[in-house]
């Protein structure tokens, strides 16, 4: 039996192998039915993925239309479209998804509850990536800067990110947690300069930037400003239910 | 095999057709109804039932090419019945004795056909679990690589160097392939380095 890792099996799909490396497995592949499955399964997730991570207008659509139809044909309550989506369907996976979104509330509302008036502890706890390509001086700036802002060290990672947004000012990480590491380490005013230029630009941090920028205000007891930013959130962004707990406790 | 004239349905589905999906409501689901209400189900049941099968139906049409074979309104009942039949499984009730229906006049084929929607739909349901299990950031990551976007362009978009984001997306697809590989009961992968038999 054949010992390749899941590494391997995406690296021969992606045909990032050597030649060699993709013969010897070719080779494998036809004596070892295991492998060949482990193959298969990867590309179907792959073509899955690929063919319905975007978003599908059309089911969109026709779930309306059969929402509507569910209310003519079936006597009981009429599901209500949301989003696009049918939210009625009481299948296992959509209770245990109810169950863990309701046990992360539960949570939430436990920490406001102990801390009512500090939102960022409350609220603006966020682990930064770590980074493990070597070899990039950048990268292993950014390797070193995520260990101590992890460790929850923001006046040492601040330096670190700060150089690293300095060495290369295309770089969104490095100024999206410099930004978050200035508001802990309470430079309120230079934090929102870093989340505003994140916020403008369009990287993965542009939502998490609204919300620190949310975050800061609600710091400072500015409910108006706190309310508007967590409004400029585009919708599903990563935090959405984060800034949907501020929200509440900013009402 | 002849594609089968009720492949209109499936048009209607593909098309978003109000005329064409009130038809299959009108025509097929109170068969449906009285099946799942027979067996331990709710008149809520078998309207969840009926639609997730529709759209269930909808994904092969879009994304496999199903074409219809055979008559839609057997092939529909076994697609809803073979779903209501996991769902009773997973909330552990008992199981289904009572059958209104005699399928016997319809072939393999047709038993066939619903077997195989019900099954790859399942798979990706299960593939999407996974998916959801990873971190926001890898979500992101795979969400704007899989999209057919170059990768130098969504590394510029990321914020991130191009190196990163190769070994970053090949990292989270190996988790991800490892969640999946898990909860299909598949042997996980081996932590061999490199390509070694």
């Amino acid at each position: 039996m054949s010992t390749y890792t899941n590494e391997d099996i995406i690296r021969y799909v992606e045909d990032e192998m050597s030649l060699e490396e993709k013969q010897k497995m070719e080779e494998d592949l036809r004596s070892d039915a295991a492998l060949a499955e482990r193959v298969t399964l990867y590309r179907q997730l792959k073509g899955t993925l690929e063919q319905r991570l975007p978003t599908d207008e059309g089911a969109a659509a026709l779930r309306r239309t059969l929402g509507d139809m569910r209310g003519k044909y079936f006597s009981g309550p009429a599901a209500e479209p949301t989003g696009g989506k049918v939210v009625k369907m009481k299948v296992n996976v959509f209770r245990r998804y109810v169950a863990g979104v309701a046990a992360a509330a539960a949570i939430l509302i436990a920490v406001v509850m102990l801390w009512p008036s500090d939102y960022l502890n409350s609220y603006g706890k966020t682990q930064m990536a770590g980074i493990t390509e070597r070899g990039e001086g950048n990268d292993t700036l950014m390797e070193k800067a995520s260990e101590y802002f992890n460790a929850g060290q923001f006046d040492k990672a601040l330096p670190l990110l700060d150089q690293a947004y300095r060495t290369d000012s295309t770089n969104q990480t490095a100024l999206f947690y410099r930004g978050v590491a200035r508001l802990h380490t309470g430079d309120i005013d230079e934090a929102r300069q870093d989340l505003q230029r994140v916020f403008a630009g369009g990287s993965i941090f542009r939502g998490e930037a609204a919300f620190y920028m949310a975050l800061s205000y609600a710091q400072k007891g500015d409910k108006t400003n706190a309310r508007s930013w967590i409004d400029k959130m585009p919708a599903g962004a990563p935090g959405a239910d984060k800034a949907a707990g501020l929200r509440k406790k900013l009402e | 095999m002849a594609i089968h004239p009720d492949q209109l349905y499936l048009e209607g589905l593909l098309n978003n057709d109000n005329q064409i999906v009130g038809e299959i409501y009108r025509l097929f689901s109170p068969g449906i109804r009285s099946w799942i209400i027979q067996n331990s189900g709710t008149e809520d049941d078998a309207a969840d039932i009926f639609q997730e099968s529709l759209i269930d139906i909808y994904n092969q049409a879009k994304y496999k090419g199903l074409e219809l074979t055979c008559p839609f309104q057997p092939f529909l009942l076994l697609v809803c019945k073979r779903k209501w039949l996991n769902e009773i499984k997973k909330r552990g009730s008992r199981q289904v004795t009572k059958s209104s229906d005699d399928l016997s006049e319809y072939g393999e084929d047709v038993f066939a056909a619903a077997e195989r929607v019900g099954a790859e739909e399942e798979k990706a349901r299960l593939f999407f679990q996974q998916f959801e299990r990873l971190g926001e950031k890898c979500r992101e990551i795979l969400r704007m690589s899989l999209t057919g976007e170059r990768q130098e362009k969504i590394a510029e978009v990321l914020g991130v160097t191009y190196g990163y984001l190769r070994k970053k997306k090949s990292e989270c697809m190996a988790t991800l392939l490892s969640y999946v590989q898990t909860a299909t009961g598949m042997t996980s992968a081996t932590t061999g380095q490199g390509a070694a038999s």
